[in-house]
């Protein structure tokens, strides 16, 4: 008697656990979703969840950024492509520049401007931007990784008021303008 | 920053220079640490507002490119790698490799060994000194500069044992008067040594045997 008393109270555990098992599985989080860019950009692509790159990117965007980040906490991965810009690509402007001081309306390659703890995850190149490659304005607890940024006109990437920023392992090369105090970092 | 390379950045301005990395208005407790700089226009720059940020084993060469330094020589109040703009002591730098640099200090390149300064040699401008006259000594060696200080260990005539004179003389080259009391007859320095803190006397007498005589003059 005992002894089936005690089968019953394992089993019911078994069950126990195997119920809470399954719910767990059934809740599992699916993949969170994340947007895919590629091909030609011709005006501000706005990402507000996590986004990676299936493909070079070619940005005809005048005046603003190619891709703006709209939403705080999360990650554009470059996936290793290739985000290229307007400007000549040997000669950048020509010591020219395009755009304001303010971020605003610069043609940057990438941009967070008012945003909080977003990535930007290489490998990747981000090139020929007639402002800087990669922008954090008033951005907080940013990271920035293993990115290059070349021949771009303002900076390879520019971090302005902003605080908490990582700026890891990125290749900033021929970048910059005479027009503005600006360079590679 | 960490692990960065910048290289080949930025273009000749008036109003100041581009940069590999720069330190503008604003930028405080920043943390620079392991890049690589190299190629710019100017290295590293750092604006007078730019406070509490710390500059770590960075690797600072090359800029401007030799190419900048001739060929555009108003380039030249900009073209260093570090140039820190700011207040003395409103940054911190520690190790890191430069070669040139404006208010900022580059680690050694030469192992510490080759720039301890050290003397093996004294002369003397004459062999004899009257007293109430004067002796010029000139030390040198490797490493001296006009900076250095040099203690000298002696031998006092008639004297059984060394004596030793710290600080005896600052710079290479100097100028001691004999008073009048001045002991008559041979004094020989037995050994010299060379050091750039002016309380540091740690370090050993290089060997050395050069003698002068004081003598009363006649006249």
């Amino acid at each position: 008697m005992k002894r089936s008393r005690v089968l019953a109270a394992v089993t019911l555990v078994i069950l126990a656990l195997a119920i809470v098992a399954l719910a767990r599985v059934s809740s599992s989080p699916q993949a969170s979703s994340e947007e895919t860019i590629g091909g030609t950009i011709t005006a501000t692509r706005i990402i507000t969840q996590n986004a990676r790159l299936t493909g070079d990117v070619t940005c005809t965007v005048d005046s603003a950024p190619c891709i703006q980040f709209g939403a705080p906490g999360i990650t554009l991965n470059l996936n290793g492509f290739t985000i290229t810009g307007l400007a000549d690509p040997s000669t950048s402007c020509r010591g020219s520049r395009v755009g304001n001081a303010t971020g605003t309306f610069n043609e940057d390659g990438i941009a967070a401007i008012d945003q909080s703890d977003i990535t930007v995850k290489g490998p990747g190149l981000v090139q020929r931007f007639r402002a800087d490659g990669i922008t954090l304005l008033n951005s907080n607890r940013s990271l920035v990784a293993q990115v290059t940024a070349s021949t771009n006109c303002q900076s390879g990437i520019l971090v302005f008021n902003s605080s908490d920023a990582h700026i890891e392992a990125n290749v900033s090369v021929r970048n910059g303008n005479s027009v503005f105090p600006c360079g590679g970092i | 920053m960490l692990r960065n390379k910048s290289s080949g950045n930025g273009y000749v301005r008036a109003a100041g220079p581009n940069f590999g990395v720069g330190l503008l208005a604003g930028a405080t407790d920043n943390f620079i640490e392991d890049n690589v700089i190299t190629g710019n226009v100017t290295g590293i720059r750092i604006v007078a507002a730019a406070v509490r940020n710390v500059f770590r084993g960075n690797v600072i060469a090359g800029n401007p490119p030799i190419l900048v330094s001739n060929n555009v020589p108003e380039n030249a109040p900009f073209g260093f790698d570090i140039l820190n703009l700011s207040a003395a002591g409103a940054n911190t730098f520690e190790n890191n490799t430069c070669i040139t640099s404006m208010n900022a200090p580059c680690a050694n390149l030469k192992s510490e060994t080759d720039v301890i300064p050290v003397s093996n040699s004294v002369v003397f401008d004459s062999p004899r000194a009257r007293r109430g006259g004067s002796v010029t000594a000139t030390f040198s060696g490797n490493n001296l500069t006009n900076a250095t200080y040099f203690d000298v260990r002696f031998r006092a005539p008639s004297a059984n044992a060394d004596d030793v004179a710290l600080n005896w003389q600052q710079g290479l080259s100097g100028t001691h008067p004999i008073s009048q009391n001045t002991t008559l007859g041979d004094w020989t320095i037995t050994g010299v040594r060379a050091h750039q803190d002016a309380n540091d006397h740690s370090g050993p007498f290089a060997p050395v045997q050069v003698t002068f005589s004081v003598f009363v003059s006649p006249f």
